[in-house]
């Protein structure tokens, strides 16, 4: 045995290099970046701030010159009331990170809120300081790899900041002359609270925005995505300034990227560019008076005291993203996107060419989540579909979305993930599993290959349970939709076989105890009752069922008009019943 | 000779031919029409110019070196239920993640995973399932030992993952159990980069020294494995960060914490011995430490604020470490650590192991004062020692 070993070990030896290298050259590609840029990010803090918490920054001159965010050396002032009476700006102190951990006092030399950014100079003697070189935003392309660098969660007090790798998810046009092309770079790198004044940079580790905030607002359609001001719109901003020449230098030449950073990257971009045709914007209107918020468990409940069970939250009320699926007009979306489907006035379909069409639902499969949606074109462009050959778990997964309606931009809104995992939701759905990240807007849009084939159709997360932009998003793929998609074709809706019971519990002997009937749903008119203990369900034994989820789902894949024969146990009893399932009634 | 249990139990459950039979007959009503799918692929094969094709050809490559790492690591992490007795029945109560570290066998996972559990259940990616047993735990470190019986498991060898030499911006890839998703074995898998290193992170459950990364981790993969590109085990992953700012509940907002293996590599030994596990800087005795400030505000130190009586700092040479001393300098193992924060002070003690031999550069009043030579040792008479 022991003489093999070597053989064994040469055999490992030649294999290595030969199995990764792009992999090897990859590795090590944004620690490079990190090198570089962590030693010049810096924690920034209103002199007036003695707390633990604080701004982010970046050196961009050796002489101590910083890009912050606007409120980085704001200092509010409160009455007795705790309104805020003032806002002023002071001085301003900047703590190198880890292992250096200088601190340095700072005045500011302009504060823009304009563009949420401050340039401060370090007024301690210092030269030779740790900086990031200028690049420029206007070269960017949606798909470029972005990392952002920042005191996330304080992290940077102590230690040294924290790096995410993102990519540029979505460049808004500016309008106004000067300032550069871009208005706003939406990064899929991570932000958090701390991230602000950060700095955001490309794959050569070159400075292209500054980190302002993620995007909050439940209304905007990169809500969770990080929010980042160029850097060509901040020189703009700092152009006045008598410094400015000497700070804001022309972008320099880095060392070329990699060749697989580059490869990669580049990849990302076509792939935007060419999909971003077969992504279409869906805009929903809904009736006056329809109801725009919807009912969830309360996130508070029995972590904080007395709060009420259940509270409303707004819905997301679109743009919404669809993806074509034949040359003649046909558009699929996720059917989650067509809420309070009663009250939907009209439906406007916004092409990435900035066609506006009129669009009607031609059908819908609530159980699968999808529905067809049909305008008057016959020019429409098609994904090529993928095959089971292109689904592995750990392939780069792209998520493309369009929410910009009839202002198309350069290129879709875009984020990259790998296939976390397959046969997903149901056995009926057969969803793919993916961490790229899924805003809101992208609901409705395709997951693509790194070949550009559709994967499958963006659904919506529970965002309740699953979170926002948490990395667990789910695909719906061809192959599924194919098994309604006749009918829906014809016109047909497929909906879900609806009970009308809340969901049920497991008692602790391991059986499904109903725990709400609605006497008027479908279950509840066959004479099902609270605490019934399910026995059988078609001649099966319950115990069939693995979860409670699965009998939902058994119940669901029969469809509106089908019987559903349970036996269940009621007190010493037991009886049978035969349920016609119903149609769900409308969110 | 293995005893092979392929039995994935939900495919083997009777009921799926009832739904098998659902499908079939749905696919009967929905028979395809001669206007569906075959669009679909028209027109894709001239959509690209020669010169992307080859961008795209090169991107390829590179993916293929990825899928073939995920497909060594994926074997090795396994899904984990934590069932507890529950009026008098026991029942699944929480799920985690885990990866095999033997191949007889020997899992790491969290111990916030198998806590309070009466019996612990491991789902392998073949779907293979096994009641595992508890061999040792380090409770405040938050790692658990766990064992399922067999041989010639799949398998990662500790040994080779090198978290010490990682920097920001290194790739990682992530396994395990998120929200449950992966119950039936086969792991959820997540990209990202390292973050940052030696983190401190708080609470019953003490990480002295984590990697932070923004692979997405969710509840679920505790005690899951974090890997590196060449597909060696950097370490077990346990918490996150989440930024409930962005609404939902608790979940990934691109910070998660990983506990290195080379730590835990230190209390290997102790665990698979059922040994009790105590951290270097529970031993030591110094319980307290701030970061201590030069006049212009320069970290320069971590100040003792709190020693324990008759620990082996309190004992050691020079007089012993007291209250006030400003450590600059730690040597453990012969190789000498600059001190300027606590968190240096932290991350280079906690990861200690009993046994462990180390020195102290302090500065005392004016002066710079070595102790050298202290042990960290348990004393026999464990009495004392309560919480803290």
């Amino acid at each position: 045995m022991m003489r093999r070993t070597p053989g064994i070990l040469i055999l490992l030896l030649l294999a290595v290099p030969a199995l990764g290298q792009s992999l090897k050259g990859m590795r090590k590609e944004f620690a490079r970046v990190g090198d570089n840029a962590v030693p010049a990010t810096v924690v920034v803090k209103s002199t007036e701030n003695s707390g633990p918490g604080g701004s982010t920054g970046v050196i961009i001159h050796p002489d101590g010159y910083v890009l912050s965010d606007a409120d980085a050396t704001i200092v509010m002032s409160r009455d007795a009331a705790g309104k805020v009476t003032k806002r002023h700006t002071v001085d301003a102190i900047i703590k190198l990170p880890a292992p250096d951990h200088r601190t340095f006092l700072a005045e500011v030399l302009k504060r823009d809120p304009e563009t949420d950014t401050t340039l401060l100079r370090i007024t301690d003697p210092v030269k030779k300081l740790p900086f990031v070189p200028l690049g420029t935003s206007d070269a960017l392309k949606v798909g470029a790899f972005n990392i952002t660098i920042g005191n996330a969660f304080g992290s940077g007090n102590e230690g040294e900041p924290a790096l995410s790798l993102g990519c540029v998810s979505a460049l808004i046009k500016r309008d106004a002359l000067g300032g550069g092309k871009y208005q706003m770079i939406y990064t899929s790198a991570a932000v958090n609270p701390g991230s602000n004044g950060g700095p955001s940079l490309d794959a050569e580790g070159r400075l292209v925005g500054i980190v302002s905030t993620w995007e909050r607002d439940p209304a905007s359609p990169f809500r969770t995505l990080g929010k980042v001001t160029p850097i060509d719109l901040i020189r703009a901003s700092f152009a006045t300034l008598d410094c400015f020449a000497k700070v804001f230098p022309d972008p320099r030449m880095m060392k070329a990227r990699s060749d697989e950073a580059a490869v990669l990257e580049d990849a990302f971009s076509i792939i935007a560019r060419h999909t971003y045709p077969s992504v279409a914007c869906i805009e929903v209107t809904r009736k006056e008076g329809t109801k725009l918020t919807k009912k969830i468990r309360n996130p508070l409940l029995g972590r904080v005291k007395g709060v009420p069970p259940f509270v409303e939250v707004p819905r997301y009320q679109g743009p919404y993203s669809g993806v074509v699926y034949a040359k003649d007009g046909l558009i699929l979306t996720c059917s989650e996107n067509l809420w309070a489907y009663a009250s939907i006035e009209s439906i406007t379909v916004h092409l990435s060419d900035g066609r506006s069409l009129p669009g009607k639902v031609r059908a819908r499969d609530g159980y699968r989540q999808f529905a067809l949606i049909e305008v008057e074109a016959n020019d429409l462009i098609p994904l090529p579909p993928a095959t089971k050959k292109d689904l592995e778990v750990g392939r780069f997964a792209l998520a493309i979305g369009n929410p910009f309606g009839d202002q198309p931009q350069e290129a879709p809104l875009f984020t990259f993930g790998v296939v976390s995992g397959v046969h997903r939701l149901s056995r009926d759905m057969d969803a793919i599993q993916t961490d790229a990240g899924l805003v809101d807007s992208m609901v409705g849009g395709a997951l693509v290959t790194l070949s550009g084939k559709f994967l499958g159709l963006s659904l919506m997360t529970n965002p309740e349970y699953y979170g926002r932009n948490s990395g667990i998003g789910f695909a719906i793929p061809l192959s599924a939709m194919e098994k309604s998609l006749p009918q829906l074709l014809r016109g047909k809706d497929v909906m879900p076989g609806y009970l009308g019971i809340g969901m049920p519990i497991t008692n602790e002997r391991g059986q499904m105890v109903f725990s709400s009937v609605a006497p008027k749903g479908p279950a509840g008119k066959a004479g099902l009752k609270a605490r019934d203990i399910l026995l059988e369900v078609d001649g099966r034994k319950a115990r069939h069922f693995k979860t409670v989820a699965e009998f939902i789902d058994y119940a669901k894949a029969r469809g509106p008009g089908q019987t559903l024969r349970l036996k269940v146990s009621r007190g010493a009893g037991e009886a049978e019943l035969e349920i016609i399932l119903g149609s769900p009634p409308e969110r | 000779m293995v005893k092979r249990e392929f039995t994935p139990y939900h495919l083997a459950m009777p009921r799926l031919t009832k739904f098998a039979t659902a499908l079939l007959l749905f696919a009967l009503i929905a028979a395809p029409t001669p206007t569906s799918a075959g669009d679909a692929g028209k027109g894709s094969a001239s959509r690209f110019t020669e010169a992307e094709l080859e961008v795209l050809e090169k991107a390829q490559k590179f993916e293929r070196e990825l899928v073939r790492v995920v497909e060594k690591v994926r074997p090795a992490s396994v899904s984990i239920e934590n069932w507890q007795k529950v009026g008098g029945v026991i029942r699944p109560r929480g799920q985690g993640s885990g990866v095999i570290i033997s191949g007889k066998g020997y899992i790491l996972t969290n111990q916030h995973v198998v806590q309070g559990a009466v019996e612990i259940w491991v789902s392998l990616y073949d779907h293979r399932r096994f009641k595992a047993r508890l061999v040792g735990n380090d409770p405040r470190g938050d790692v658990a030992l766990l064992k399922i019986s067999g041989s010639r498991f799949k398998y990662k060898d500790p040994r080779r993952g090198r978290p010490d030499r990682l920097s920001a911006g290194e790739w990682v890839i992530a396994t395990g159990n998120p929200f449950g998703l992966a119950g039936d074995g086969e792991p959820v898998v997540t990209f990202g980069v390292v973050s940052g290193l030696e983190r401190i992170l708080p609470g019953q459950f003490f990480y002295g020294d984590a990697i932070q990364h923004d692979a997405k981790i969710n509840p679920g993969n505790s005690g899951g494995p974090l890997w590196d590109t060449n597909g060696n085990l950097l370490g077990i992953n346990g918490k996150i960060a989440t930024n409930n700012a962005s609404g939902g509940g608790p979940s990934s907002s691109g910070a998660g914490y990983t506990i290195p293996i080379d730590q835990i590599r230190n209390f290997l030994d102790a665990m698979l011995a059922g040994r009790p596990v105590r951290h270097g800087d529970e031993i030591l005795g110094i319980e307290q430490v701030k970061t201590h400030y030069d006049r212009d505000g320069t970290a320069n130190g971590a100040r003792v604020e709190k020693v324990r009586d008759a620990s082996p700092a309190a004992l050691a040479r020079s007089g012993g470490v007291r209250v006030g001393d400003v450590v600059v300098k730690v040597v453990v193992n012969g190789k000498p650590y600059t001190i300027r924060t606590m968190t240096d002070f932290i991350t280079r003690i906690s990861p200690l192991a009993e046994g462990s031999r180390l020195s102290l550069v302090v500065v005392r009043g004016r002066k710079r004062v070595s102790i050298g030579n202290i042990v960290l040792e348990v004393k026999k008479e464990k009495k004392g020692r309560g919480k803290r």
